[in-house]
């Protein structure tokens, strides 16, 4: 039984460089490669500020980074909203650090929120909701919040039903690729964050009409996953918000991704409720 | 025949022989051509047909690959485009290396595009009425050609069902028939295959144009319903084999044309030295030339340029040398014989025949010209005695003497002949008788005042007779005959 314990202890001792390492992972709101490239920037200022090697992880999709978490094969999570209030029941260990924040493409002002909009082509001379009944509908994933659940709930409050109202709803799971599917005609219209939007704009011109936007969601949560220790999660907490809005991480989410990113601020957990209305989550 | 002809027909001979070796050759070569151009023909259609079935049998794999995972099933039941489009671009341009997938489209159940690929953001079109999905809707999977996208294509199209029973949508995986595929199925630009519908018609890579195709047909099989046609173009190496065998003919001929010139060309050079020598030849024996011309030809130099010809000529030269010397000999024997012929051997003098031509012709003269002419017959008087007394030889002396007396004394016109016997005749033109007289008297005394050998004294009688015109010359020696009768008769030693 001593032997048993003995060989238990150097385990785990013989695991600890292991845990040393920390694992951050992202859910794929863009594409992967971009996003690693992104990433690997925040990593750095990460693994130069808490002491310890940091690598990312792009999930395959949205459902994987929630069983990551639940299966702690990754330290730190970027998630979004939908995910993360859906993380926190579902996964109890789960910590809340931070919310992401981004300067709004239209106040300027740095907040801790975003819009869904539906869009459709502008050529296709769809401009109102009512307009797009019968046609092709793409949402980007129905774990997403500005790309499924949000743009969902506002189509209903507009007296959608999105499963019968539309002739055929695709899922497209990018919010780029949603872009992109309008632009070639093969879906009338769709949901994208503000963000996709003001990027499709800058790429492409004004060619989307808006034609609903959503109230402000709140942005994306950095949890951990309960498997480091509390002063290295105090340390990453500490990191993210105390990142300048000048960081070159941010420039670099906003040159490689076009999100405005701004920062990191600490909100209560209830900073999600809005969100949770909607999930069907508690 | 001659020479050059010989040599003309020899070269002409050759030229056929290698032209006759030269189409045997092609005949040959053509036959073979042929048959290997059926046998090529059969496993062409054969190898066409199994290569379209491999291309079919690899996308029906395809097909059935992506209709059975579940993942492929949820996302398609799912509306998911993203992960049809991972699965999809997987598979495009897979599967056989000459004819890749191009096209993987996935539809639900009532016929719009889900997700396509490598097109990954054209979809949500509608294909319900397209003839994969319609077919593989009702029977659960299609394969054979059908338009994607208006290209006529090798199509597999299998229908998705979850929980392997409710169908969900379709997936079809399409080889688009391009020129490349086409061309890369007969693996030849020689053999070239067609496609052909009513949307038009699509051939593989040809090194000629079809029109050129030496033979067509239909690849008649289970997979193609007679729309695919192969195409057999000429090859291009028997082509340049021919065009090699035809220039090589060509050559010979060429070679041989140029062979006949040279050798013309030199035998007219090298025989024109003997050319020269039988026309020279030829020219005598027409009688163009003479001998000495003949002889200066083969003379000249060109003649001795050519050894041989040179020889030739000197002994020609030769040769007309000797026939000159032959020629003179037999002239001067000629001379000598005319002279036996016409002067009497013991006295020199021209006899009775050269005095009878002579009379003719004086006669002739007169008779034509005018004038006149006068004979003298003489006879020795007594003669008859000396020969007696003296002896032949002393009478054959005598004879000589008076002989040389006669032709001394007379004048260089007149002509003495021996008449006959101890009888001489002289032939004096432009004379008349009167003047003969005198000459004749002349010689009378001439002949008597005369000593002979052994101390002989003789006289003779003369006999005068002027010629008259076309008086026959018998007539006047005659007259001059009865008047040496009549000297003869006053007593001998007298001029009648």
């Amino acid at each position: 039984m001593r032997g048993l314990v003995l060989l238990v202890l150097s385990a785990l001792l013989w695991c600890a460089p292991a845990s040393a390492e920390i694992k951050l992972g992202i859910f794929p709101s863009n594409d992967p490669a971009k996003l690693h490239a992104v990433m690997r920037v925040f990593a750095a200022e990460l693994s130069a500020r808490t002491g310890e090697p940091v690598t990312t992880v792009v999930t395959r999709d949205y459902a994987e980074l929630v069983q990551r978490v639940r299966d702690r094969s990754v330290d730190l999570a970027w998630v979004n909203t939908l995910n993360y209030v859906r993380l926190v029941s579902e996964v109890p260990a789960a910590r809340y650090l931070a919310t992401y924040m981004e300067r709004n493409e239209i106040t300027g002002r740095v907040t801790p929120y975003y819009q869904s909009y539906i869009v459709a082509p502008r050529a296709s001379g769809l401009d109102s909701l009512a307009a797009i009944r019968g046609k092709r509908f793409a949402f980007t994933d129905r774990a997403s919040t500005s790309g499924y659940a949000v743009p969902n709930h506002l189509l209903r409050t507009h007296g959608f039903d999105p499963d019968a109202d539309f002739s055929k709803v695709l899922f497209l799971k990018r919010h780029d690729r949603v872009v992109d599917a309008l632009l070639q005609g093969s879906v009338d219209a769709g949901a994208i964050s503000d963000g996709t939007y003001f990027t499709a704009q800058r790429n492409h011109g004004d060619v989307l009409s808006i034609l609903a936007k959503s109230d402000p969601i709140p942005l994306d949560a950095i949890v951990s996953s309960g498997s480091l220790a509390d002063a290295t999660v105090a340390r990453v907490k500490r990191t993210l918000l105390e990142m300048p809005a000048d960081h070159p991480f941010f420039h670099a989410m906003r040159d490689v991704l076009g999100w405005n990113a701004a920062g990191f601020e600490v909100r209560s957990d209830a900073f999600y409720d809005s969100v949770r209305a909607i999930s069907g989550n508690p | 025949m001659t020479l050059k002809l010989r040599l003309i027909a020899a070269v002409f001979v050759t030229v056929f022989v290698i032209g006759a070796l030269n189409l045997l050759a092609l005949h040959r070569i053509a036959a073979l051509d042929r048959e290997t151009f059926a046998e090529h023909r059969a496993e062409a259609s054969r190898a066409v047909d199994a290569r379209i079935g491999e291309i079919l049998a690899e996308l029906d794999s395809a097909a059935i690959n992506l209709s059975r995972p579940r993942d492929i099933v949820n996302a398609l039941h799912g509306a998911d485009n993203e992960t049809l489009s991972d699965w999809s671009a997987a598979f495009v341009g897979s599967a056989d290396h000459e004819a890749a997938i191009d096209t993987i489209v996935f539809t639900d159940t009532g016929g719009m595009v889900i997700a396509r690929a490598p097109d990954e953001f054209r979809f949500g079109d509608d294909v319900s009425t397209t003839q994969p999905f319609f077919a593989a809707s009702r029977d659960g999977s299609f394969l054979g050609i059908a338009p994607v996208d208006g290209r006529p294509s090798l199509v597999a199209a299998r229908v998705l069902r979850k929980y392997d029973d409710v169908p969900v949508g379709v997936v079809y995986v399409a080889c688009a028939i391009t020129p490349d595929v086409l061309s890369k199925i007969t693996g030849s630009r020689n053999v070239v295959l067609t496609y052909a519908d009513a949307g038009g018609t699509i051939s593989g890579e040809a090194a000629l144009p079809i029109a050129h195709a030496v033979f067509s047909e239909a690849v008649a099989t289970a997979h193609t319903n007679g729309r695919f046609r192969l195409s057999f173009l000429p090859d291009p190496n028997h082509e340049r084999m021919l065009h090699l065998q035809t220039l090589l003919s060509m050559g010979a001929v060429i070679a041989s044309v140029m062979t006949l010139v040279a050798m013309l060309l030199v035998l007219r050079r090298e025989l024109a030295p003997y050319d020269a020598i039988i026309g020279g030849i030829r020219a005598y024996a027409d009688r163009a030339t003479t001998l000495p011309l003949l002889r200066k030809r083969l003379e000249r130099a060109e003649l001795r340029r050519d050894p041989q010809a040179g020889k030739v000529a000197a002994a020609l030269v030769r040769m007309i040398d000797s026939l000159e010397g032959s020629f003179r000999e037999i002239a001067a024997n000629t001379a000598r014989l005319e002279d036996l012929a016409r002067n009497d051997a013991l006295t020199s003098l021209p006899n009775r025949r050269a005095l009878d031509e002579a009379l003719e012709a004086e006669m002739r003269r007169i008779r034509r010209y005018g004038g006149a002419f006068t004979v003298i017959l003489t006879d020795i008087d007594h003669f008859k005695d000396v020969n007696d007394r003296f002896g032949h030889a002393v009478g054959d002396q005598v004879l000589r003497q008076v002989a040389d007396l006669l032709h001394t004394s007379s004048r260089a016109t007149d002509m003495v002949g021996r008449w006959g016997g101890e009888e001489f005749l002289l032939l004096c033109p432009d004379t008349d008788a009167a003047a003969v007289a005198c000459h004749a008297e002349k010689l009378r005394r001439a002949v008597a005042d005369t000593v002979f050998p052994d101390g002989i004294r003789l006289t003779a009688s003369f006999g005068i007779a002027e010629g008259r015109s076309g008086e026959p010359i018998a007539q006047l020696i005659e007259r001059a005959d009865r008047a040496l009768y009549a000297a003869k008769a006053a007593g001998r030693d007298t001029v009648r």
